[in-house]
């Protein structure tokens, strides 16, 4: 037979997990009150015909919250046939007190008794039997979490919904009953014979929503001076004494208990919740979890997943993990990096020595490894590398003579990718020169003391070929230049597995694919999506440990910490809520913010949730302190923090305007038991939010790096739509359009049209600003996160303004308006294109200007010395934030809100 | 005397509620009526809110609230 049960219970009684368990669907799960905003509704496993509907938890059925509505809309209007409610048999008092609501709808109820394993645990007894006896409902123990006892929960529910049979409800005591006996008789015909107790119990409550809906019936205000006249107190008080005494007066009878030892949940918080302890706690976790997922174990398996999946290669190798420097990658690297570092010395050198007329081209074409196509065309036909044949070895020497008595000495810099630290090399060849080489070096490291960058930059002397005495090992002899062998293959020194980028490049090859589709496959697709997908098991690392805090409890006690906090800035400890989830995701962030109940403070909050950076974001984040910060500790919960403070300060500046002044939220909040979270159910929260990372990879990010590179790969060019490729990616659409608009970001410090183009497609999804910057930046002879501290060197005339200028692009990125998907949820949360949404949009990228602008202009104070308009500029900023942040209430304000609290309480 | 002038650690009994509107009505569904039992737990580290168990259970509320609800020390 067809049906429709209703789930109804306490918030964090366990609902949705039963839910799961009935539909076999995975909703989102935590150990807080409030994670189910809207109502679901699924088809209950292997009984097609019945439907179960997962309503919001509550507390009760007030008109207040939009949960309570939601709830009482649906049990009203929605006519199920029966009504499951769950109740935390370790909390058994107050989660009655719905149940004696419950049964004033008519419709059956089922009890099912959950988390009886605490009850046990805690050395109590429950007696279900009794519970159904005074109740006078079905009682069915049930554990959602083993998934115990729901067969019987179905059994339950169909024989009372066959049944039809109204429970008999709470009896209040005679007095409270005749007269609400008199209110029912004088209801208005309309009302259905099986709601009248609701809704005469509803008008003694005064329930705006019933007053509104029943009109016209002022004639029944006699009934409710009359309870209030005979029991001395409000009616809706009386009510709900009246039920709490309906419960107690059974409720020793039902369950004993033994005198309570210290629960584990009271210890735990003994120091969690410590006063002193407390907040540094937080602060520690927070930090912590963050650490781990973004800057060590996040870390390495991002490098991995980058470089490695998505990069070259990499090698099967546990020592890895436990010391890396022991590993075969690292084996590999003793001999790749002289290697790499005298072909760098070769090329620059050949460079010089052409630059003076000396032919190169034999050299060339045999000592580097990537010869140009010119040089080796030049060499004939059938052409093979072999240095070490008669006739190269001659051309070598005739070069290195010709260069030698030339004096020819190269000159170039190299930056360390991770620490930043530059190394000028002076490349010579033949004895003669070397005291030429040195003293050119040596003069340059004066320059470097002088200028106090000792730490961060060396000039060093380089021999194109020849022996020096090795720095470390005194007597032993380390080749330079043309001396140094190249590596061998990867497999020769362990298991290599050959990344993503390398086997497809291969298969298309192999498939003789045209060039056009290889390039979009591989510079558009595999790069753009590829250096996203890098970030999963970083985003996996971080979801997991989320998960871990969200089921054990901790959550809601984060709220408790932090409630007088943000009630400073007119918002409530729930607003973490919204924050927490809005580093997974801005959309479900936005949407949690309904549970606030004020709705300045509620509009506040959607405004600036999304200033914490989501998953998405987390990549930005990380590129920025792996690349250009080289892995230091603080940029991630820097980065995190910067968000909070956002939030913060918005909060108190904004509260000071009229429309966000409003009453303030009120706090009450359950503090639930601390639970252990099981594996598998971390395991699938973890991948649940992993999965939707990568499927927006698959679907909205592929579109737009195909977009992007398309737009970058062709352009006009003297006149001409044709394909620019990398050489003259400058003259591309992309380029066109981001140069519109780059002098924008010029005070910011990255105007070029590469960093400005990211901002663009960071709309679309803020993965695309590293898929995007992987596509623009990328193609050059250096990785492409260095191609892009190459372009800040250059906007900003200064490397050492790199890191500057770097983070101030974080900034803006973290903080600016969010991608269009959460500013649908905003659109949604604010009721439309309304002035709510656009004042979020507004103040989301002013702020984030404003903050990246100040970031960049002090940071150059700083590093540079230098004070400009920009300095002043950013002061300016800051004066106008401290203001904004100290002013007093605006005074006329002041009184008028005085006022109407006056006028309300006459 | 109001649930805002106890010490941590004590009980009492709720006599009787003066807040006004929603937020009466939410104290009043999570158990905090006329004759309920209430200890003071803790107090946030920012000295507000505070941690009671009333009816078996943790809740967290407001001093600026606790102030609203009458009590008499047990």
């Amino acid at each position: 037979m067809a049906l429709t049960i209703a789930l109804v219970g306490n918030p964090n009684s366990g609902k949705t997990t039963l839910f799961n368990q009935l539909t076999g669907n995975h909703q989102y799960v935590g150990n807080w009150p409030g994670v189910t905003v809207e109502r679901k509704t699924g088809k209950l496993k292997n009984h097609s015909d019945v439907e179960v509907v997962d309503l919001p938890g509550i507390y009760s059925l007030s008109p207040y919250s939009n949960e309570e509505i939601i709830a009482r809309d649906y049990l009203v209007q929605g006519s199920p046939d029966v009504i499951v409610d769950i109740v935390d048999a370790s909390n058994l008092e107050r989660n009655l007190y719905l149940t004696t609501q419950l049964m004033e709808f008519g419709v059956p109820v089922v009890v099912a008794l959950n988390q009886m394993d605490v009850v046990h645990k805690r050395g109590c007894e429950l007696d279900s039997a009794a519970l159904s006896k005074e109740l006078d409902l079905p009682v069915v123990e049930i554990s959602a979490l083993q998934g115990d006892g729901i067969d019987n929960v179905i059994a339950a529910a169909k024989v009372a919904a066959e049944g039809r049979k109204a429970p008999s409800p709470a009896r209040f005591s005679p007095d409270l009953e005749a007269l609400i006996e008199h209110l029912e008789a004088d209801l208005p015909q309309a009302v259905a014979p099986q709601l009248k107790r609701y809704y005469a119990i509803k008008y003694l409550e005064r329930d705006e929503k019933v007053l509104a809906e029943l009109g016209g019936i002022e004639d029944l205000d006699g009934h409710v001076r009359a309870v209030e006249a005979r029991f001395g107190d409000r009616a809706d008080a009386v009510i709900s004494n009246e039920r709490y005494n309906f419960i107690t007066s059974f409720i020793n009878e039902v369950q004993k208990k033994t005198e309570p030892e210290m629960s584990t949940t009271s210890k735990i918080d003994r120091i969690l919740l410590n006063r002193v302890l407390a907040l540094p706690i937080f602060v520690v976790i927070i930090a912590a979890i963050y650490y781990i997922s973004v800057s060590t174990v996040g870390g390495y398996a991002t490098d991995w997943a980058n470089d490695g999946v998505f990069g070259d290669g990499w090698y099967l190798d546990p020592v890895a993990i436990v010391n890396p420097d022991a590993s075969t990658q690292a084996r590999y690297d003793a001999d790749a990096e002289p290697y790499d570092e005298a072909q760098e010395a070769i090329a620059n050198y050949l460079d010089a020595a052409s630059e003076k007329g000396i032919d190169t081209t034999a050299v060339a074409a045999n000592f580097l490894a990537e010869p140009d196509e010119e040089t080796i065309e030049a060499m004939g036909e059938g052409f093979e590398p072999d240095p070490e044949s008669a006739e190269t070895q001659a051309a070598l020497k005739a070069f290195e003579a010709k260069a030698a008595s030339e004096g020819v000495i190269a000159e170039y810099t190299i930056i360390n990718e991770e620490d930043l630290t530059q190394t000028d090399y002076f490349v010579y060849v033949g004895e003669q020169n070397e005291a030429k080489a040195q003293a050119l070096a040596d003069a340059r490291n004066g320059e470097i003391a002088a200028e106090g960058r000792s730490e961060a930059a060396e000039a060093v002397v380089y021999n194109f070929d020849g022996e020096v005495a090795s720095e470390d090992n005194e007597g032993e002899m380390v080749p330079q230049g043309v001396l140094v062998p190249a590596p061998q293959e990867h497999e020769a020194y362990g298991i290599w597995i050959p990344g993503i980028p390398v086997l497809l490049g291969g298969a298309l090859q192999a498939v003789g694919c045209v060039d056009w589709l290889y390039d979009l496959i591989m510079d558009g697709i595999v790069a753009g999506v590829g250096a996203v997908l890098g970030f999963v098991p970083q985003i996996m690392i971080l979801f997991f440990l989320l998960a871990i805090l969200e089921r054990c409890g901790y959550m809601a006690r984060v709220t408790f910490i932090l409630d007088r906090l943000f009630r400073r800035f007119g918002l409530s400890g729930k607003t973490f809520i919204p924050m927490i989830i809005g580093t997974g995701c801005g959309v479900p962030g936005v949407m949690a913010s309904r549970t606030i109940e004020s709705e300045s403070s509620r509009h506040l909050t959607v405004m600036t949730t999304t200033f914490m950076p989501c998953s998405a974001k987390l990549p930005i984040i990380a590129l920025i302190a792996t690349a250009v910060f080289g892995g230091v500790w603080w940029v991630a919960p820097l980065a995190y923090f910067m968000g909070i403070a956002s939030i913060v300060m918005s909060g108190i500046i904004l509260k000071k305007f009229k429309a966000f002044r409003g009453e303030t939220t009120p706090y009450i909040m359950e503090l639930p038991e601390y639970r252990l979270p099981r594996f598998v159910d971390l395991l699938r929260s973890m991948w649940e939010r992993a999965w939707a990372f990568i499927r927006k990879a698959g679907t909205i990010i592929l579109l737009a790096t195909v977009v992007v590179w398309f737009l970058s790969g062709y352009g006009v060019y003297e006149g001409q739509f044709m394909w620019v490729g990398e050489e003259l990616m400058d003259y591309s659409f992309l380029a066109y359009f981001g140069n519109a608009f780059a002098w924008v970001f010029t005070p910011l410090g990255f105007n070029n049209w590469q960093s400005a183009s990211t901002v663009i497609t960071g709309l679309i999804a803020k993965e695309n600003v590293i898929g995007t910057m992987a596509i623009v930046f990328g193609g050059g002879e250096l990785p492409w996160a260095s191609e892009f501290m190459q372009a800040l060197a250059a906007t900003t005339g200064s490397l050492a303004l790199v890191p500057v200028a770097a983070f101030a692009f974080m900034t803006f990125q973290l903080l600016c308006a969010p991608c269009f998907a959460a500013m649908g949820a905003i659109k949604r949360e604010m009721g439309g294109f309304n002035k709510w949404f656009w004042a979020a949009i507004g103040w989301e990228c002013g702020w984030a200007y404003a903050i990246a602008l100040i970031v960049y202009q002090v940071g150059k104070l700083v590093v540079l010395g230098q004070f400009g308009f920009g300095t002043a500029v950013a002061f300016l900023l800051i004066a106008a934030i401290l203001f904004g942040l100290f002013r007093p209430m605006p005074r006329d304000e002041k009184i008028a809100a005085n006022l109407s609290t006056v006028s309300e309480t006459a | 005397m109001t649930l805002n002038d106890m010490e941590v650690g004590h009980t009492c009994i709720v006599e009787r509620l003066n807040d006004e509107g929603e937020i009466r009505r939410r104290i009043m569904d999570m158990g905090i009526t006329k004759g309920a039992e209430i200890c003071v737990m803790k107090i946030a580290p920012l000295g507000d809110p505070i941690d009671v168990t009333v009816r078996g259970y943790h809740l967290s509320l407001r001093r600026s609230d606790a102030a609203n609800i009458e009590v008499i020390p047990a």
